[in-house]
C-alpha cells in the first residue's frame, strides 16, 4: 500500500483528534427508539482513543438501529451519546460518514423511478448527475448551492479526489449517469464519496457484501491504511468470522440487547463456537423445518429454458455485454459469476423479460423465441426471482405478507387479490423460512436483512420453472444463509427445477450447482461444467475442472 | 360496463375484469399496430403493447436521429420492427398517430395517403382531428377513429406497467367503419396499459384537456400563486415568507390532505381561523374567476385557442421563444425564492 500511504498523506495526524486516555465516544445508558415500536438499550458503550471496533449482530438485531443513532438519525428515549472528539465549527454528527444501503436508497430514488429504468431509454434522460458529480466537492459535502458563503473551498480536495477515485479503482465509471452503474459499483461510488468527506468516524454497515474479490481485498488495505492513519472506523456486520483486519474491538448485539463487548481476544476467549449463532450465542430460533416439496408435475414442457446466441447490449456506444452464447437447459443450475460491473444483472434483465434490447437480440425463453407474441408475464410467471436492488421499489406501507403475495404476479407493490390457496402457500413460505412473525409488519420497516428473506419468499411461492436469484444473501446473517441454502437446495434438488444463481461469495453457493458462467467487460469468459462444490482454484484460475 | 355513482350521476366505466388482457390479444391477434412517434407517449405504448405479446412496429424519420436512435436502444430494429413513416403505416393496420399536435398536422398528408380500407387509425389526443379546419386532419372513410389517452405522462404509463399495476384512460370511438372499433379500441386501452377506461368523445377529451391545463392544471395555478406573491411582497413580506405561504405549505402539505381525503378533510384539518376565512374567500373567488372560465371555455370551443396554438408552434423561433418566457418564469424572484426554500426542506437533510 505505499500507494495509499501517498495517497492520504494530507489526511494527516489531525483526525485522531483525541488523546490516550480520552474516550473518542460514549454512550451513556442509552436507550433508542426502534423504528417499528420497542427499544434498544439502554446501552453503555465507550469506544476509546485509537480502538477500532465492530458492531456484530444478526438480522434485525438492531446494529443498524444503533450505528444510525451515532449518526444523530434515531430517537433518543434516554441517557446520551457523548462525543469526545473535537468538533471545528461542525457538529460532531455531521464527521461521522456512513455507508449504507439506505443511502444508496435515497441516491436511486431521486433518479430512478421504477426499476427497469436503467433498460429502458427514457428512464435515463432526465437526471444528469453523473458519477463525477456525486465525487464533486459539493456532491460529496451536499452543500446548498443557494448558501452565500465565502470562498472557505478546500484546496487539496481535488487531489484527494483524484487520489481515492484511483486507490478504489473506479475512475472508468466517473462519466457514467449513477442509473447506469451495477449494484456493486454503486456501492463503491458511495464508498468513495465517504472517504471524502475525510470522517472523524467512518461507519461502514455490510461494506463488503456485493462487491467482487478484488475489490473486497483493496477496500480491506485501503481500510487498513486509514485505521493507520487515524480514521476511527465502525464496521457493522453479522459475520464475526470475517472481520477485517485492523479492528480491534467488537460489541455483540442480539435482540435488540447487548450480550458482550471488549477486545476481540478476551472476547472470542469469553464465548462459545461461532457456528452457533451470529453473535456467538446459542440461537434461540427453531430449526429450518424441512421443505416437504412436491415434485413438478411431470409435462411436456422444453427442455431448453434459455437460449442466447451472439446476444449484443449497448448503451450510447458502451457495450455491455458481447457476443454472449449461452443455454440453459432443464434441470441445470448456473452460478453466475464474475466481477462488478461485468455485466452479469443485465444478462439476467434479458432473461426476465425486463430488458427491451432483448427484442433485438436471439433469445429463446421457454422454447418461445423473444418478441414472437409472449408476454413478458407470461415469462415472468414461469421464474422465481430476486435482486439486490428490489427492495427499494416497493411502496411504503405494503405488508411482508403483501410482498411475498405479490409473487404470484410477478408485481412490485400488491395490486390484485390472492386466491384462499394462494394466501396458504405464501403464509407456509413465511414459515419455512421463520418469517411469520413479520407477516403484518409494513416492509419498510424490516431490516434489510429481512426484507431479503421476504423477496426470497416471494420468489419462491410460484414454485417455478426457473429460479433467478441475484445475490439471494447480500446482507443476511449466518442462520439466514443457512435457511435460503436449504430452501435453494430443496427446491433445486428436484430434477425438472433449474437455477441461476449470482453471488460474489462461492461459500455461499449451494452444492446443486452444476455449471458455471463467467463474465467480465460483458464477454464470456468461462463456461464450465462443475461436479461438487465450485471453489476458488489457484491464485488465478477460479477452477480446477475441466471445461466443457 | 360498470356503472358507478360520481356525485349521484351515473357513468359506466370498462374495467380490467370484463375486458382482461387475454381478450385484449385475442381481439389484436392478427393486427400490427404501428405506432408513429417515439417522444412522449410513444414509447411508453409501444413497449408496453409489445411486452404483453401484441405486434407492434414503429414509424419514425431515420433523418431524425434523436428519436431513432432512441427506439434502437429500446430493442426497435431498423427494417424489421423500425421503419420509415410511409411504410410502417403500410404494413399497420392500427396505426397509432402519436407525434405532436403540430406534427400531426404536417404528417398528415403523408400519413393520409398509407391509410388502407379497414384500418383503426388511433389517437391519444383528440386535438388533431376535433380542429380539423385548422389542421387538415379529415380521416377518410373507410378506416375507424378512435382514441385512448392515458389520465399521466408516458413515463407513469411505462413505470406503472412494469411494476404490475395500471393507469386509468379515457376512451372515444369516433367513426366506426369496421364495426370493430369499440372493441379495437377497448383492446389496445388494456394492451397499453390501462387499469379503468372511463367512455368520453373526441370533443369532450379535448376540450377538458385544452380547459384544464389552461385553467387549473396550469395557467390559473400560475396565475393565483404570482398574484398572492405579489401582494405579499408589494406588503412588506420577505421572498421566503411570500412563497412559503403561497406554494410551499400547498404542495408540501395542504394538497396531499386534499390528495388523500377530500377538500372538507383539509378544511377540517387547518386552524378555526384558516377555516373561517377560507369557507368565506372561497365563494368570492369562485365567482371573481368563473366569467375567465366560461371565456376560457368558449376560447376552446371555438378553436381560437388552436389557432394560438398553430401559430406559435410552428414558428420557426418556436423554441427561442418558449425557452425566453419558461427562462422569465424561471429567473423570476418568486420562483428563484422557491429554489431556495425547496433547497431547505428537512427531509432533504439526510439526502
Amino acid at each position: 500500500m505505499t500507494k495509499g500511504r501517498r495517497a492520504f498523506s494530507s489526511m494527516g495526524e489531525e483526525m485522531f483528534s483525541c488523546t490516550g486516555t480520552e474516550p473518542f465516544l460514549s454512550l451513556k445508558a442509552a436507550t433508542l427508539r426502534l423504528p417499528h415500536g420497542g427499544t434498544l438499550g439502554p446501552i453503555q458503550w465507550e469506544i476509546g482513543c485509537r480502538q477500532q471496533w465492530a458492531l456484530v449482530g444478526g438480522n434485525g438485531s438492531g446494529k443498524s438501529t444503533l450505528a444510525k443513532a451515532l449518526c444523530g438519525q434515531v430517537p433518543m428515549v434516554s441517557g446520551e451519546i457523548v462525543y469526545h472528539f473535537q468538533s471545528v465549527g461542525t457538529p460532531p454528527q455531521e464527521q461521522i460518514a456512513w455507508v449504507t444501503f439506505d443511502a444508496q436508497r435515497s441516491a436511486l430514488r431521486g433518479e430512478s423511478p421504477f426499476y427497469q429504468s436503467r433498460w429502458n431509454s427514457g428512464g435515463l434522460e432526465d437526471d444528469p448527475l453523473t458519477v463525477a458529480d456525486w465525487l464533486s466537492e459539493r456532491g460529496v459535502n451536499r452543500l446548498n448551492p443557494f448558501e452565500v458563503r465565502e470562498a472557505a473551498f478546500d484546496g487539496d480536495f481535488a487531489a484527494r479526489q483524484g487520489e481515492i477515485v484511483d486507490l478504489l479503482g473506479i475512475r472508468p465509471l466517473l462519466g457514467r449517469n449513477l442509473m447506469q452503474t451495477s449494484n456493486g459499483e454503486r456501492r463503491k461510488v458511495m464508498l468513495a464519496q465517504a472517504l471524502l468527506k475525510q470522517p472523524r468516524l467512518l461507519i461502514l454497515d455490510n461494506p463488503f457484501a456485493g462487491l467482487d474479490r478484488d475489490f473486497c481485498i483493496r477496500l480491506q488495505e485501503v481500510l487498513l491504511h486509514l485505521m493507520d492513519q487515524g480514521m476511527h472506523t465502525l464496521l457493522v456486520t453479522n459475520d464475526r468470522e470475517s472481520l477485517p483486519p485492523g479492528i480491534t474491538h467488537a460489541l455483540l448485539l442480539e435482540a435488540g440487547k447487548v450480550v458482550a463487548q471488549g477486545p476481540l481476544d478476551a472476547l472470542w476467549a469469553r464465548l462459545p463456537a461461532a457456528e452457533q449463532g451470529v453473535a456467538g450465542l446459542p440461537v434461540e430460533r427453531e430449526p429450518v423445518p424441512n421443505l416437504p416439496i412436491p415434485p413438478h408435475a411431470e409435462d411436456e414442457r422444453e427442455r431448453i429454458l434459455v437460449q442466447m446466441e451472439g446476444v449484443q447490449v449497448s448503451y450510447g456506444g458502451a457495450r455491455i455485454l458481447q457476443e454472449i452464447d449461452w443455454t440453459v437447459e432443464r434441470g441445470q443450475c448456473w452460478a453466475l459469476l464474475g466481477p462488478n460491473g461485468a455485466g452479469k444483472t443485465t444478462l439476467l434483465s434479458l432473461i426476465l423479460g425486463d430488458n427491451p434490447q432483448a427484442y433485438a437480440n436471439a433469445i429463446t425463453l421457454f422454447g418461445q423465441r423473444r418478441g414472437s407474441g409472449e408476454s413478458i408475464w407470461e415469462i415472468k410467471d414461469r421464474i422465481g426471482w430476486v435482486a439486490p436492488e428490489l427492495h427499494l421499489f416497493y411502496p411504503k406501507g405494503v405488508s411482508c405478507f403483501d410482498v411475498v403475495c405479490s409473487g404470484f404476479f410477478d408485481s412490485i407493490g400488491r395490486y390484485q387479490r390472492c386466491s384462499p390457496q394462494q394466501e396458504a402457500t405464501a403464509r407456509e413460505w413465511m414459515e419455512r423460512l421463520g418469517l411469520a412473525v413479520m407477516a403484518g409488519s409494513a416492509f419498510d420497516a424490516v431490516s434489510e436483512g429481512e426484507q431479503r428473506m421476504v423477496l426470497l419468499a416471494r420468489a419462491l411461492v410460484k414454485e417455478p420453472a426457473l429460479l433467478v436469484l441475484d445475490e439471494p444473501c447480500q446482507g443476511l446473517d449466518a442462520d439466514n444463509r443457512a435457511r435460503v441454502r436449504q430452501a435453494v437446495e430443496a427446491i433445486g434438488g428436484r430434477l425438472e427445477t433449474s437455477m441461476i444463481y449470482v453471488t460474489h461469495r462461492l461459500d455461499d453457493l449451494p452444492d446443486i450447482i452444476t455449471h458455471v458462467l463467467m463474465l467480465e467487460e460483458g464477454r464470456v469468459v468461462r463456461k464450465t461444467k462443475v461436479n461438487g462444490q465450485v471453489r476458488w482454484g489457484g491464485s488465478s484460475s477460479l477452477f480446477d475442472d475441466e471445461e466443457e | 360496463m360498470a356503472k358507478i355513482d360520481f356525485g349521484g350521476v351515473v357513468e359506466e366505466v370498462v374495467t380490467r375484469d370484463e375486458f382482461p388482457m387475454a381478450k385484449a390479444r385475442e381481439v389484436l391477434k392478427d393486427e400490427v399496430v404501428a405506432v408513429l412517434g417515439y417522444g412522449v407517449q410513444g414509447p411508453a405504448q409501444a413497449l408496453n403493447m409489445r411486452d404483453n405479446g401484441i405486434r407492434v412496429i414503429l414509424g419514425g424519420d431515420p433523418e431524425r436521429k434523436r428519436s431513432w436512435n432512441k427506439a434502437m436502444q429500446d430493442g426497435w430494429v431498423p427494417g424489421e420492427t423500425l421503419f420509415p413513416w410511409e411504410e410502417a403505416v403500410a404494413q399497420g393496420t392500427i396505426i397509432q398517430y402519436l407525434v405532436s399536435d403540430a406534427a400531426q398536422m404536417i404528417l398528415w398528408p403523408k400519413i393520409q395517403a398509407c391509410l388502407k380500407e379497414g384500418d383503426a387509425l388511433f389517437f391519444s389526443h383528440g386535438f388533431g382531428a376535433v380542429y380539423h379546419e385548422q389542421t387538415g386532419i379529415v380521416p377518410p372513410e373507410y378506416v375507424d377513429v378512435i382514441l385512448v389517452a392515458p389520465k399521466g405522462s408516458g413515463a407513469s404509463v411505462r413505470a406503472n406497467f412494469l411494476a404490475g399495476s395500471g393507469i386509468n384512460s379515457s376512451f372515444a370511438v369516433e367513426q366506426d367503419y369496421t364495426g370493430r372499433a369499440l372493441e379495437r379500441t377497448l383492446a389496445l386501452g388494456i394492451a397499453i396499459g390501462s387499469g379503468y377506461l372511463f367512455p368520453t368523445s373526441f370533443k369532450h377529451e379535448v376540450f377538458s384537456d385544452l380547459t384544464g391545463e389552461r385553467g387549473i392544471l396550469m395557467g390559473a395555478l400560475a396565475g393565483v400563486m404570482e398574484a398572492q406573491y405579489n401582494t405579499l411582497r408589494k406588503n412588506g413580506h420577505t421572498p421566503s415568507e411570500a412563497f412559503n405561504e403561497t406554494v410551499e405549505e400547498l404542495t408540501q402539505s395542504l394538497i396531499r390532505l386534499v390528495d388523500q381525503n377530500g377538500m372538507d378533510w383539509m378544511y377540517e384539518n387547518c386552524s378555526a381561523t384558516a377555516r373561517r376565512g377560507a369557507l368565506d374567500w372561497r365563494h368570492r373567488f369562485r365567482e371573481a374567476v368563473l366569467p375567465v372560465f366560461d371565456d376560457l371555455y368558449q376560447s376552446v370551443v371555438s378553436g381560437e385557442e388552436t389557432r394560438i396554438v398553430l401559430e406559435y408552434n410552428s414558428a420557426p423561433d418556436y423554441k427561442e421563444r418558449l425557452d425566453e418566457e419558461l427562462r422569465e418564469m424561471r429567473e423570476s424572484e418568486m420562483w428563484r425564492a422557491g429554489a431556495a426554500v425547496r433547497s431547505l426542506r428537512p427531509q432533504n437533510w439526510g439526502q
